[in-house]
């Protein structure tokens, strides 16, 4: 197991996308986005700057290289990559009143959806007669900020996580954009805003990221409860077939990346990803911690123990203790981790994930 | 300026403004009914009883299995201060033991009463215990119950 480290700046990091072929990565940071080449050191190489507030979400459409990004200055930019490596901006219109605080690409590129702080999301399509990206919002029930969205794999549906607690699946068909989409579990005819899925989890508390599972076929949610609720629908209409709630022993879980139908990886202000296994027959369960504080703890009291190191510590600072050590974290991530994305995938099963965090570092996770 | 307008509550002045007190109940225990004050003591009795016979551990598990979530503030007190009768019976050497036999539910349970029980004027002379109680907690639960009773509204 070794995980690829990148630390880059001290400036947190509130999101990050990397580019379908893993070439360039985008990070949200501060007022302006950061498009660094990868390889085996990243290097900056383009700023892209239009927001005048922080930026707090970017997403790369893997097909077409189109970047979304949003700001708490209450817009969304479109940057469409040029022949020569530069990207043109073009405003959206969101036509909201408070910051936006989530944006995505659905899974077809034809729409992104963007949650926001004025209780609304903001489904965003381009028309063609008018040679603009418009907006059309979904309101109710929403009664507060949104804090993430997810798209299912038939881009039609949406997930929202919400600061009143709840986690709702949205239908987002936009006629004219959008082919009828197959009957699912979550609904057969579905126009535009109807609620498919309302969950809680037991003990509340904000969700801050819901995301549905590789099929589509169940949704996750971390809420601010240190919980995560893993809810399986029995069909439209119909009270969920299971609701599976794990409430764990750590610190609250800011986001989860779905590593197969049965597996899935968290992450949050503990600053080390976690690892959840389960299925709604079995019930799910904590498995095991990526990158386990309690292991570099043993593997740092062993190396304190030997007799030359301590000797070599008293005559470098006068005492025994490593005392270098002792502001930073067991983990490799020194503060909150706020995203994590799937970055690899193998035999139809995630098994790598890139993370930020406040720390401003990047990480691939081997999971 | 004479008005502070960075005071001026704004979302009062927004008419699609609509968060009511009962939006905040949480589902898992809107139609649990409130009890009266008869029902609380005898609830109470009960686990007093067997309190009396020895029985610490099931009185406590009773006393933390089916809080008033819903009701009043005077019959919420009469439940904490039969708990934190329980809690200052159970001698120091066996809290680790029946923290660990407690589910997890129940030690979310217990987090929330100490936390209410160290906010009462009552408990001033058995504050000691409810830190005791509250380090035993933490150290089996580790800081996942401090999380829930901060973020739930579900109430002791």
């Amino acid at each position: 197991m070794s995980h690829q480290v990148h630390s880059l700046g001290h400036v947190p990091i509130s999101d990050h996308s990397f580019s379908a072929d893993r070439s360039k990565l985008a990070l949200a940071r501060d007022i302006s986005v950061e498009i660094y080449d990868t390889g085996s050191k990243y290097s900056l190489n383009t700023t892209l700057s239009g927001h005048d507030k922080t930026v707090t979400s970017v997403d790369i459409a893997p097909h077409s290289g189109r970047i979304v990004t949003c700001s708490q200055d209450r817009n969304a930019l479109v940057w469409e990559p040029a022949a020569d490596g530069a990207y043109k901006p073009t405003l959206v219109l969101l036509r909201i009143n408070r910051a936006a605080t989530y944006a995505r690409w659905s899974p077809d590129e034809k729409k992104f959806a963007v949650g926001s702080g004025a209780r609304a999301i903001a489904i965003c399509y381009f028309e063609e007669e008018n040679d603009w990206w418009v907006s059309k919002h979904i309101k109710k029930p929403l009664r507060s900020t949104v804090l993430s969205v997810s798209w299912h794999p038939n881009s039609v549906l949406l997930s929202a996580g919400s600061t009143d607690s709840h986690a709702r699946v949205f239908s987002t068909f936009i006629k004219g954009v959008d082919e009828r989409p197959e009957p699912t579990i979550w609904g057969d005819r579905v126009p535009f805003q109807t609620l498919c899925g309302d969950f809680v989890s037991p003990a509340g508390g904000w969700v801050h990221d819901a995301a549905f599972s590789p099929s589509g076929n169940a949704l996750a949610l971390v809420t601010h409860d240190s919980s995560i609720t893993i809810v399986y629908p029995s069909g439209p209409e119909q009270p969920p077939a299971a609701v599976v709630n794990v409430s764990t022993t750590l610190l609250p879980f800011k986001t989860l990346v779905w590593l197969s139908e049965n597996e899935i990886v968290a992450a949050g202000h503990d600053c080390h990803p976690v690892v959840f296994t389960g299925s709604d027959q079995s019930g799910w369960a904590l498995d095991h911690s990526v990158d386990d504080p309690n292991d570099a703890k043993k593997n740092a009291s062993s190396r304190e123990s030997t007799a030359l190191n301590m000797f070599r510590q008293m005559d470098l600072k006068g005492t025994p203790q490593a005392s270098a050590d002792d502001a930073s974290l067991p983990t490799i991530h020194q503060n909150t981790i706020t995203k994590l994305r799937p970055y690899a995938v193998s035999g139809g099963r995630v098994n790598k994930v890139s993370s930020t965090g406040v720390d401003g570092r990047v990480v691939i996770f081997d999971v | 300026m004479a008005v502070d307008f960075r005071r001026i509550d704004i979302d009062a002045l927004d008419p699609e403004n609509s968060v009511e007190p009962e939006h905040l109940i949480p589902p898992s225990i809107a139609n649990l009914p409130p009890l009266s004050v008869p029902e609380i003591q005898s609830i109470g009795q009960s686990i007093r009883g067997s309190l009396s016979r020895g029985d610490n551990y099931g009185a406590l598990q009773a006393a933390l299995d089916q809080p008033p979530y819903t009701s009043s503030e005077e019959i919420k007190n009469i439940h904490l201060a039969t708990v934190l009768e329980i809690l200052s019976t159970i001698k120091s050497s066996d809290m680790s033991r029946v923290v660990e036999k407690l589910s997890s539910e129940q030690r979310d349970t217990l987090i929330k009463y100490l936390y209410k029980g160290m906010s009462v004027p009552e408990s001033h002379g058995i504050s000691g215990v409810l830190l005791a109680w509250f380090e035993k907690v933490t150290e089996v639960a580790g800081l996942g119950p401090i999380v829930r009773h901060l973020s739930d509204r579900r109430t002791v």
